[in-house]
């Protein structure tokens, strides 16, 4: 038997809810194991634990102290989602005057390794129940769990027939075909470069990828390991074949490229990736 | 433990099987009598502070991911907003599947709450701390949890075939909704229908949990002041015409109309918490959620109305316990079930036309929509090209604030014999917020 917890930052609580989701398989493996503290149980004094999940960015003082009592105390620790792994959504906030954050006290909004060492990294916003119970479970019973280094574009069944040469269409614009991949309709889709492992279940149910899951290996491991540049790249590469094109639509989206991500783990020690700006500073 | 001029503070913190941070403050008198208990929230993001100046497309990707609770309806609120500002008129498919995702998201994030983090109080409650979780109810009674669980799971799979993603999905947008249905899904979703029994079933271990609880039911006093939820002819609903207000000693009902509901909304900063408490006009205190939108009713000739009536009869009509709100969401789910059955069986919402395109226009839009826990408002303000000059939202929480502290203090002075909060009087302290606010961020 070993000992399980969970701990939450600043976060939606919707990692939480995506690993609520597996249901039995998850009740009847925690039953096998003694949980130490959670928000599930009526205990959450920081105590001794084999692994820890933790989910939601460090926004705050109390989210510090909790991260380093949780590092003192767990031999393992997944930080699961991107807020957790980059920052996510709510590392949007570092651009904001700090008198328009509420309350005042959430001030940093970084990962969780900014400040304790993590084992595992489950991305995605929330990641999908099943790969989040799978690397619970690889943990407990020590077995590594599937890496998804392949990105969304493998997982799309969209097919990528034409290349896009005419404008670039926002979504409220036009409707997308069915099938069909969403870049050569001329609509941004950030699955070129994003982590895989989704079954790209936006993209199957008419909804461009977003890039919840955060940067593929590729993207990581690239020259300049960054978001911008290697979509920049595909789409180029892909589409128009001019560069001029591309980069004007993608200095438009580029709120949208960077929602999920600040900074990566991989990258962590290298300089940060071109951050997104407000409409005032375009 | 603090002291003041004014007597003595005991907070419990952290407050568990409940999502988000917070703490209960009691506030003691010299004699050591309870004066005053407070919920505290310590932590709400204010995502809607990040999309101002973003495109508005982006308002409900953003805004879904403020609380996972609501967070399809958020997306859904803020799609309609967008769309009041731009004078847009989504086609009627649109609007079936729009309200058959929400029908599944309620039944499943219900589901969710009820097996974590409301079911212990009621299963276990005499046990030690350490056994009251859903793990220490899986090992003496694990037909009903896998039961529960398998519910559940239908659910999410349902939303996941329609919306794809269960959570935080990008289905809901501004002109409709992402793609449609053919008939293929519609036929897996008729899987559903073989959901009726176990619901049953669900319900009746929830009624004789409640029976054999009198401990946890009878703490506190009754619920007094408002409850209120979007109705249409009368009935809830997620995105009706109106709001309608009733009070819990019984007076007639009074509907208003959107306008009329936002315009008598006064916001209140409170000192002591990060969140705002909202009340509505002479409706205070008002509570939103599922036990006021059970209270609201269900058609009677529905399978939820006739269980509902059932409930009734034995707890009276309204449920005016905290304690009730378990049960209330028990019946939410029969009927939000119910309700994506009929979708489903209605012909026209296979391939059908699900999204209108259309051009960004400076104005001002606003919606008001109910989520599981309750109802809640987007404002947004648009520039010409569709930019987010100003955005606001009020909550459940922000709305439930005032009745929330109220039955808090009322059960806290029931329970709580004195400073030394022991296991039971916080559990039961914990449960009034779990009952009357299903989460905190
Ligand atoms: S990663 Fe997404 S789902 Fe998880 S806590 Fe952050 S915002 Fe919520
Ligand atoms: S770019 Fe998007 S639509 Fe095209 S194949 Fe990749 S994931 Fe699918
Ligand atoms: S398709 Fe993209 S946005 Fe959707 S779940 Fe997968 S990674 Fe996230």
């Amino acid at each position: 038997m070993m000992f399980v917890s969970t701990a939450e930052f600043t976060s939606c609580c919707g990692c939480l809810s995506s690993l609520l989701e597996v249901g039995e398989p998850l009740v009847s493996l925690l039953s096998e194991h003694s949980v130490s503290f959670s928000e599930l149980v009526d205990f959450q004094d920081i105590s001794p634990s084999d692994v820890t999940i933790v989910w939601g960015c460090i926004g705050d003082e109390e989210d510090e102290r909790i991260a380093n009592e949780v590092s003192r105390m767990s031999k393992k620790i997944i930080a699961a989602g991107s807020c957790a792994v980059y920052g996510g959504i709510s590392a949007r906030m570092q651009q904001l005057p700090s008198k328009e954050r509420v309350p005042s006290s959430l001030s940093r909004f970084e990962p969780v390794d900014a400040y304790i060492p993590v084992d595992l990294y489950v991305p995605g916003c929330p990641p999908p129940g099943r790969i989040l119970f799978e690397a619970l479970k690889g943990t407990l019973e020590d077995y590594t769990p599937i890496h998804y280094d392949y990105t969304v574009c493998s997982e799309c069944k969209r097919k990528c027939e034409k290349k896009h040469t005419g404008r670039w269409f926002k979504r409220n614009e036009r409707i997308p075909v069915e099938g069909i991949c969403f870049l050569d309709q001329g609509f941004l889709c950030m699955g070129p470069v994003t982590r895989g492992g989704c079954h790209a279940s936006c993209t199957s149910r008419g909804a461009a990828c977003i890039g919840c899951r955060g940067p593929s290996d590729t993207v990581l491991l690239s020259h300049l390991h960054s978001l911008y540049s290697d979509m920049l790249h595909y789409i180029s590469i892909s589409t128009t074949g001019k560069r001029a094109k591309p980069e004007k639509t993608l200095e438009e989206y580029i709120d949208l490229l960077y929602l999920f991500t600040l900074r990566d783990p991989v990258t962590k020690e290298r300089p940060r990736e071109r951050l997104p700006r407000t409409k005032e500073e375009k | 433990m603090d002291e003041t001029e004014s007597g003595r503070t005991v907070r419990i913190y952290p407050l568990t099987r409940i999502p988000g941070r917070a703490d209960i403050q009691i506030l003691f008198s010299h004699n050591e009598e309870v004066e005053e208990a407070r919920f505290r929230v310590l932590k709400s993001r204010k995502l809607e502070n990040i999309v101002r100046g973003m495109p508005c497309s982006y308002a409900p990707l953003i805004l879904s991911r403020s609380c996972a609770s609501c967070g399809l309806m958020h997306a859904l609120a803020s799609s309609i907003a967008i769309e009041q500002a731009c004078g847009v008129q989504v086609p009627p498919a649109a609007k079936a599947l729009r309200e058959l995702v929400s029908s599944l998201f309620f039944a499943s994030t219900h589901i969710t709450n009820m097996l974590y983090f409301m079911l212990p109080d009621y299963a276990l409650p005499m046990s030690d701390s350490k056994v009251r979780n859903v793990f220490g109810i899986y090992n003496v009674e694990p037909e009903i949890i896998s039961r529960i669980a398998r519910v559940q799971s239908s659910f999410v799979k349902a939303i996941s075939k329609v919306a794809g993603k269960s959570i935080n999905s990008s289905f809901f947008i501004p002109g409709g909704v992402s793609t449609g249905v053919d008939e293929k899904l519609v036929s897996d979703l008729f899987l559903l229908e073989g959901l009726k029994e176990d619901l049953g079933e669900i319900l009746n271990f929830l009624r004789t949990l409640l029976k054999g609880c009198s401990s946890v039911m009878d703490a506190g006093r009754p619920l007094r002041g408002f409850y209120f939820g979007v109705t249409d002819d009368d009935y809830p609903s997620f995105c009706g015409d109106s709001l309608t207000f009733a009070s819990f000693s019984g007076e007639e009902k009074i509907t208003l109309d959107k306008s009329h509901f936002i315009s008598a909304i006064k916001n209140t900063q409170s000192e002591w918490t990060c969140a705002e408490s909202i009340s509505v006009g002479e409706y205070a205190p008002a509570l939103t959620g599922a036990l006021a939108r059970a209270n609201l009713g269900f058609d009677s000739a529905s399978f939820a109305g006739a269980e509902s009536s059932k409930c009734f009869e034995i707890w009276g009509h309204p449920f005016s316990r905290d304690s009730l709100s378990i049960l209330a969401k028990g019946l939410e789910v029969i009927r939000a079930w119910e309700r994506a059955i009929e979708i489903i069986k209605s012909e026209s919402i296979v391939g059908e036309e699900v999204f209108v395109p259309f051009s960004f226009s400076q104005g001002t839009g606003c919606s008001i929509v109910e989520s599981p826990a309750g109802v809640i408002v987007h404002e947004v303000a648009l520039d010409d090209e569709g930019f987010i000059r100003d955005y606001r939202i009020a909550t459940p929480l922000d709305f439930n604030y005032q009745m929330l502290n109220e039955c808090l203090s009322n059960v806290a002075r029931d329970v709580v014999s004195g400073i030394d909060i022991d296991d039971k009087e916080s559990m039961r302290l914990m449960l009034c917020v779990r009952a009357l606010n299903s989460c905190m961020v």
